[in-house]
């Protein structure tokens, strides 16, 4: 929208690059069919687009096989079926206690199926301590699944001594990349991801309605969510037992598909710039947001180990009231518990939710400014 | 006798179709070698007499062949 200064990224990344909408205009367009089903040029077409983005995301994340990089519509999606796919009752699952509703909720229903779930604090600003991690994990446990960084709070996790105590005790490692992923570099093999959830439309600037789940070699043997037609193994009742096609059932989403392999692109020629402007702009808001007398600041201090999003309140104020002003003075952001309130429950403010500010590649020192002078306003307004 | 390469995923047979191309070697990718219904994924035919050539160079990249398959034309 003209005029607005969109600040929601951490919801979906706006602008995306024109790109994206090319290859999704071309892949209904021009290709049109549906790929894997079907042997006529357009299907092989559609399937060769298919493959071009999941050998792209593969790149992006180090992973040796493109295979091993499942679609799905979103991270939540690809986080059930990392989940749901290797704990059984019976094992046990290390998390923490900030994790967003997309980790929390599977997890709170596989306990109730007989999965052991052991739940790590994390600091009242999302920091996670490797070391309490460590304590957690032990024999027993199959899985430790967790945020690389909540999306309340922002604090970036060290995934890698975290990851070798899970492999140390025979488990798995499950990250959720969503608030990450495209912002921060996240190498599967240097860091020792066992399965990798993340959604297209964020930090990777793709369409909604695209994600994946990686799935690496030390994960033997891992159970679809749902079950169907993949265009190959036709003749056999079971689903097939080789990668992707267990975990994809059913036509792909090819407009969305094509339209994150050309974000990805994007990402392979632009993506340094557009990491160091995210963190740029979000050491600007949080700077500048600090300075607002009675705006209190959620998450880290430390710029170079937060995410690229900054969650405030305003006094007592209702933090959707405070979204609300801004959005009628021009600036798109997210108030509310964020789909998370695990994490607003560790920084105190489950009661009235925040307000978060989350730049992309495409914000200005501009955008910024604008935002903070309306945060002033609504502080003058609201404040005693 | 025409050559053929089935694959137990079709991103196998991109994958393996994009390593041939790499490596000068005209290969098609095709639904599956006639006569041959619903067991395979896509398929790649093969130039005539490069199927020793073509198992050897993707035996190199680890990308696994279901089966090879030699059909008269």
């Amino acid at each position: 929208m003209d005029g607005v200064v969109y600040l929601d990224n951490a919801a979906t990344s706006h602008p995306k690059p024109p790109a994206v909408l090319e290859a999704m205009r071309d892949a209904i367009e021009r290709i049109g069919a549906s790929p894997g089903r079907g042997g006529h040029r357009q299907a092989i077409e559609a399937g060769r687009a298919v493959f071009h983005c999941r050998a792209a995301v593969a790149e992006l994340i180090g992973a040796l096989e493109p295979e091993r990089v499942a679609f799905t519509k979103n991270a939540t999606e690809a986080i059930n079926v990392g989940l749901c796919g290797v704990l059984r009752p019976g094992d046990r699952v290390v998390t923490t206690d900030i994790e967003h509703n997309a980790m929390w909720r599977p997890l709170c229903r596989l306990a109730r199926a007989g999965v052991g779930v052991d739940v790590v604090p994390a600091e009242t600003d999302g920091t996670v301590d490797p070391e309490r991690m460590l304590r957690a994990i032990g024999e027993g446990t199959r899985l430790v699944a967790l945020t690389h960084a909540s999306n309340v709070l922002g604090a970036l996790v060290e995934v890698r001594p975290i990851a070798a105590a899970a492999h140390a005790a025979g488990a798995l490692l499950l990250l959720d990349a969503a608030q990450t992923l495209g912002e921060w570099p996240l190498d599967v093999e240097d860091l020792g991801i066992d399965l990798l959830a993340a959604p297209g439309h964020k930090g990777l600037l793709g369409p909604q309605g695209t994600g994946f789940l990686y799935v690496g070699p030390r994960v033997e043997a891992i159970e679809p969510l749902a079950v169907g037609g993949t265009g190959s193994r036709s003749e056999e009742e079971e689903q097939p037992d080789v990668l992707p096609d267990r975990l994809e059932s059913g036509t792909l989403n090819l407009p969305g598909i094509a339209g994150l392999s050309a974000a990805l692109a994007y990402l392979a020629q632009q993506g340094g710039e557009a990491r160091a402007n995210v963190r740029q702009r979000t050491a600007e808001l949080a700077t500048g947001l600090s300075e607002i007398g009675g705006v209190r600041l959620l998450g880290p201090r430390e710029h170079t180990v937060r995410a690229g999003l900054v969650t405030f309140t305003v006094g007592q104020a209702d933090s959707e009231d405070v979204a609300a002003d801004l959005d009628q003075r021009g600036v798109a952001c997210r108030g509310g518990l964020h789909c998370a309130p695990q994490g607003h429950r560790k920084a105190g403010t489950i009661d009235r939710g925040a307000v978060r500010f989350s730049p992309g590649p495409f914000t200005s020192a501009e955008d910024v400014a604008t935002a903070i002078r309306a945060v002033h306003a609504v502080a003058r307004e609201v404040l005693p | 006798m025409t050559d053929y390469l089935t694959f137990s995923s079709n991103s196998l047979a991109f994958r393996a179709e994009q390593a041939l191309l790499a490596a000068g070697m005209t290969v098609a990718v095709v639904p599956r070698p006639p006569g041959m219904v619903g067991r395979c994924a896509l398929a790649l035919k093969l130039p005539p007499g490069s199927l020793e050539a073509a198992r050897g160079l993707l035996a190199a990249r680890h990308i696994p062949i279901l089966k090879a398959h030699a059909l008269t034309a």
